[in-house]
């Protein structure tokens, strides 16, 4: 009983019955909307609280300076949601039970709009610009485990019109993929000329154990139709990419093709270094002449989430000192990798943080500038990284629990 | 607290006026209340069957609303003509919303106050029912079996032994000695509902057997606006109304006591069996865009019961009661159609299931059994004694999913509340001081391995608490009577909560219970009586303040291995409100309503890892707590009318409305023009009947929902529209 005050509450309670009675009548004001003209950018963000975790979709035209609040502002999505973006789209991808997509752009008379009632069903694994031409999204299906389904889709949609142009399938089992007894993750998809290269990583669906860590597995498909060719190997690294990361594999201007092991996030197992291999142009084998062992460079460790930006670089954060765990996800920071050179550049004055774990990247570029969130001291900021010059200045504050995606619309 | 600015337009203005005004208004229902002689709470004010009540309802309930403690007492005698069922009958309670997925049989959630989910127990004769099975919820229990259902909110009598964090639903079934009860009622969506509620006790030999049974079944199907997708471009189509497909719903049960009663050694003894099961059609998922067109649940139940009573056992003034149950439900779970259905029920195939490939079998084993010791000392003083005990065990398999660590060994949980309690009785006042020991003993198994081959290994912890609590009441005068009750207490965890299931959940050891400091203050005030015109009034103001709430941890993002933690402070002040008035037993009026503020007050949220804390601002500190309903009423209008030339019939015309304000499914202050509203929600029944003879015959017409609106409790799961139903009623007593 000494813990209350029994009058003062009980005062406050009228109180707040007051003001809650005044602030229900108050007027509908709404948001002031964000200005469309000059740059207009797009977060997704989540906010967690003691019961669930919501996510928006917030619109600003200055992602350095002040605070970004979602107070009286964002678009709510419906359920768990990754971004992405392709050309002047930013897609908010998943739900409640079905995978819905939610297409943000900005229209003809400068608002921000957005394209609903395109639904892929399925749980999708990957979505982002097929070719890096701003026209086109690919999108992954595949099951989380064979209760789910046992079939992978490869769905492409055609971002002016928002439908689906293109849906093939194939099965998952051991006969196509070398997962034995198990299931596998889908960890990053490329597309060259006419063949799509994929990273996959074998696991237990029902443990969610990974016991194949000592080779490194591509499935090779033609391209559009995604007919399997082959699965090249390679055991000089392990699997590439991880759960959710989607940063397993990259191709460049050149048509060179990169995957990137790091044996960290995602693994309960770590049988090799961390490494990169490459497919050259032209080839569909691995160059068994081209070895980046990641942890053994100066500045050098796990490169866990990336993004490609140009010239052979991977705008990226890497973790660094021992994996604690299977699903640690932390002592990371932002670097800059060359994939040619074999070079790790950690960005100047990078803080220290942890990941999402699961989710993709939550990164962009252009101009030779990558933007970036990450949490310092219990605050969450963006950064703007400067890629060539490898240093990164600290851009508005963001009052959410975490960015899941960045992109641009205008 | 908020700001209020010192310059005031006219709309605020208008806005501080009638907020004023609502402020006198629960000021004045706090100052009012009623007699001792007048004190049935009654939900619908529906004619009194004159025998059923006066002779030995009424005194009970009275005896019982005037308990020191904040209780709602239902009478269900008055719903016995109606359809409704339990669930329908608490949520025209104050503090109680009762939220379903849709039609007979669908999920629900109950609130009582704010708490929700394990937070409330359920009790039926005084035993646990929470592990009871899916057949005997509330939804199925038709309110003929029922003598009352009593409603403690925030705080409990040691008899109601349970781990209550936010109060208790108790069910008192049928103590007619003599009768029979059967009802048939058919209504829209080929709705049937039967019961069958009888009792016979031979005075001579004391032999005595009580029964209940019921059926109930409905297609369910009910017109749904949706946007059917078209499988062919995966987009959604344009609106359209369709008919649900996949949503029948059946349950029976019966409870059968056989036994002795009005014996030197026992007041009665009964051995007797709760049976049970039900079949259910799963529709659609948590949005109405998920739509299934074959998965299924089914649930059965057996529970073989004894039930002992003996008073002034040994000595005059101890009274001993026992009442022990031993339950074994099965649950099955099946999702093995390979097969997705639109809303115009056309399929495309699938590889492995509608949505999951599932036989999900859950076995249950519980053992229950609860003892009270009562002894009066004297006419003023009184002590009490309560033991209860639950020890729970699931075993789970799946014939699709063999391999799933977390079938692998049982869990158990087995739960000892002793609750003491010391009362004093005076004319005027009354009051009581009591204890509660909790102890808790759980069972699980925990994955020990260190590389890739599996290792597990069984774990248990044990846990005690101690929760404490007094009420009083006192007659300012004779028909203003003045209530005032405090309890400090628990919700214990689950077995998964706290040991972790070897896969998706991992063990946190250091899990605290959720704990609650609840504080009632209340009125109730005969304002009118024993002439033509009868007015009573009743307020409560309530005062909750919960800490440490179970809840998975919301930070840890990966797919498998996460934790239950304590997050979550909730502070919840709220009033409840009700007037009733009936005029010359021809005429009844009821209204009442709840306000409850239940606000966040988990400033920061904190995860605990391998790597270290993190701690992140909650950003709904401070606001409502999203996806509760806040402000809530019911109002009751009915008459009785006497058919020409008999005063054995007589014909009752009844009218109730339900009203729900609007609420939002996430935190309202964040985003613009939040989408995920429940909008707000009134909802008008009618009802008709027309009783012959006494009551021994009666036929009933209801409709509900007359305005054919289109009602939500959760997000987007569109309710039954406007709904018929005509029941018939066969009644004989002695």
């Amino acid at each position: 009983m000494n813990a209350f005050k029994l009058k003062r509450i009980y005062r406050h309670g009228l109180q707040m019955m007051l003001a809650v009675t005044l602030v229900s009548c108050s007027n509908d004001d709404g948001p002031t909307p964000t200005p469309t003209d000059g740059e207009v950018f797009t977060l997704g963000l989540g906010v967690t609280t003691s019961e669930a975790t919501t996510n928006y979709v917030l619109h600003t035209n200055d992602l350095m300076n002040g605070k970004l609040s979602l107070v009286n502002a964002g678009f709510l999505q419906d359920g768990y949601r990754d971004f992405t973006t392709v050309g002047n789209y930013f897609y908010s991808i998943g739900g409640l039970g079905l995978t819905d997509v939610n297409t943000y752009y900005v229209d003809a008379s400068g608002e921000v709009a957005v394209k609903t009632g395109l639904n892929l069903v399925d749980r999708v694994s990957d979505a982002h610009d097929l070719d890096g031409s701003g026209k086109t999204l690919l999108a992954v299906t595949l099951p989380a485990s064979p209760a789910d389904g046992t079939e992978m889709k490869f769905m492409t949609v055609d971002a002016e019109s928002n439908t689906i142009t293109r849906t093939e399938k194939i099965a998952v089992d051991n006969k196509n993929f070398p997962i034995e007894n198990e299931w596998m993750l889908h960890t990053g998809i490329a597309v060259r000329g006419d063949q799509a290269f994929q990273t996959i990583v074998p696991f237990d669906a029902v443990g969610w154990k990974t016991s194949k860590t000592n080779k490194t597995y591509v499935a090779v498909y033609s391209y559009p139709d995604f007919k399997l060719e082959k699965i090249i190997e390679d055991d000089r690294t392990g699997p590439a990419g991880a759960f959710g990361t989607r940063s397993g594999i990259f191709a460049t201007e050149s048509g060179d093709i990169y995957t990137i092991s790091h044996s960290g996030y995602g693994y309960s197992q770590r049988t090799k270094d961390p490494a990169v291999l490459k497919i050259s142009a032209g080839a569909s084998e691995f160059d068994e002449d081209y070895l980046f062992k990641t942890a053994d460079v100066s500045n050098g460790g796990r490169i866990v989430h990336a993004i490609y930006v140009g010239n052979n670089k991977l705008f990226a954060t890497v973790s660094t000192g021992t994996q604690a765990s299977q699903w640690a996800d932390d002592n990371l920071k932002f670097a800059i990798v060359d994939l040619a050179n074999k070079t790790i550049t950690t960005v100047a004055g990078s803080p220290t943080f942890s990941g999402n774990g699961g989710r993709s990247f939550a990164a962009f570029h252009k101009n030779g500038k990558a933007y970036a969130a990450a949490t310092v001291n219990d605050v969450l900021n963006i950064y703007e990284i400067d890629i060539p010059a490898a240093t990164l200045r600290k851009g508005a504050q963001v009052d959410a629990s975490f960015v899941g995606g960045i992109g641009q619309i205008k | 607290m908020v700001k209020i600015r010192l310059k005031w337009n006219n709309r605020q203005k208008k806005c501080l006026k009638w907020a004023i005004l609502a402020l006198l208004f629960l000021n004045c229902a706090d100052s009012i209340a009623q007699s001792k002689v007048d004190t049935t709470v009654v939900d619908t004010l529906k004619p009194i069957k004159v025998e059923e009540v006066r002779v030995e309802g009424k005194t009970k309930i009275t005896k019982i609303k005037e308990q020191a403690f904040s209780v709602n007492v239902i009478d269900a005698k008055q719903l016995y003509n109606s359809s409704v069922d339990l669930n329908q009958a608490l949520n025209r309670s104050t503090g109680v919303r009762v939220r379903e997925d849709g039609g007979m049989g669908s999920n629900f959630s109950f609130s009582l106050n704010g708490f929700s989910g394990k937070q409330v127990k359920f009790f039926l004769d005084g035993l646990p029912t929470d592990n009871f099975g899916s057949s005997l919820t509330l939804n199925n229990l038709p309110a003929t079996m029922a003598e009352r259902v009593e409603i403690y909110k925030g705080v409990l009598p040691v008899s109601l032994g349970a781990d209550a964090l936010g109060g208790a639903v108790n069910i008192v079934t049928r103590a007619n000695s003599n009768y029979l009860d059967v009802s048939y009622g058919y209504g829209s969506f080929n709705t049937h509902k039967a019961g069958i509620n009888g009792a016979f006790t031979d005075r001579k030999t004391g032999f005595t057997v009580r029964t209940n049974a019921f059926y109930n079944y409905s297609d369910n199907n009910y017109k749904v606006n949706v946007r059917p997708l078209d499988w062919e471009t995966l987009q959604d189509g344009p609106e359209q109304e369709v008919e649900r497909f996949h949503d029948s719903y059946r349950s029976i049960g019966a409870q059968i006591d056989v036994g002795v009663s009005g014996k030197s050694y026992a007041d009665h003894l009964l051995f007797g069996a709760i049976l049970s099961g039900n079949n259910k059609d799963i529709q659609t998922g948590v949005t109405m865009e998920q739509v299934f067109g074959a998965r299924t649940s089914r649930s059965n139940s057996v529970i073989p019961t004894i039930k002992y009573k003996k008073s002034d056992l040994f000595l005059e003034g101890l009274d001993f009661t026992m009442y022990g149950a031993y339950n074994i439900t099965n649950n099955h779970f099946v999702d093995t159609a390979r097969l997705r259905f639109n809303w115009l029920q056309q399929t495309i195939p699938s590889s492995s299931a509608e949505s999951s490939r599932s036989q999900l079998k859950n076995r249950d084993k519980e053992a229950l059994a609860s003892a009270n010791l009562a002894y009066s000392l004297n006419d003023n003083q009184a002590f009490s004694l309560n033991y209860v005990l639950t020890d729970f065990q699931r075993k789970s398999s799946d014939v699709e999913n063999p391999d799933n660590v977390t079938f692998l060994m049982p869990q158990g949980l087995r739960k000892q509340n002793l609750g003491i309690a010391w009362q004093t009785t005076y004319t005027r006042f009354t009051s009581t001081l009591f204890s509660k020991l909790y102890n808790l003993n759980a069972k699980s198994f925990e994955d020990v391995s260190t590389n890739n081959v599996p290792q597990y290994e069984q774990t248990e912890l044990n846990r005690t608490h101690v929760g404490y609590g007094a009420a009083a009441a006192y007659f300012i005068m004779p028909n203003l009577q003045t209530k005032a009750s405090y309890e400090h207490t628990y919700r214990l965890p689950e077995a998964t909560e706290l040991l972790g299931d070897g896969l998706y959940v991992r063990r946190n050891s250091n899990l605290k219970p959720e704990k609650s400091d609840n504080i009632n203050l209340g009125v109730l005030y005969t304002v009118l009586s024993g002439g033509v015109h009868r007015l009573n009034l009743e307020g409560n103001f309530i005062l909750r303040n919960a800490k440490d709430y179970i809840r998975q941890d919301q930070q840890q993002v990966q797919p498998v291995d996460r934790q239950y933690i304590n997050v979550g402070d909730v502070r919840t002040t709220g009033g409840e409100a009700e007037i009733r008035y009936s005029w010359n037993n021809r005429l009844f009026a009821s209204v009442n309503a709840t306000f409850q503020d239940i606000i966040d007050r988990t400033e920061f949220l904190i995860s605990e890892n391998l790597t270290g804390t993190t701690r992140s601002p909650n950003l709904n500190y401070g606001f409502r707590l999203p996806n509760m309903p806040y402000l809530f009423g019911n109002v009751n209008l009915g008459t009785k009318i006497p058919t020409a030339g008999s005063d054995r019939d007589a014909i009752s015309l009844n009218y109730s409305l339900g009203y729900v304000e609007k609420y939002y499914f996430t935190p309202n202050q964040i985003g613009s023009n939040n989408q995920d509203i429940i909008p707000r929600q009134i909802s008008h029944d009618v009802f008709a009947d027309y009783s012959l003879n006494n009551g021994k015959y009666v036929i009933a017409i209801e409709c509900k929902n007359l305005t054919n609106s289109r009602l939500y409790d959760n997000y987007l799961l569109q309710k039954p529209g406007r709904s018929f139903f005509v029941k018939l009623r066969y009644f004989i007593t002695q």
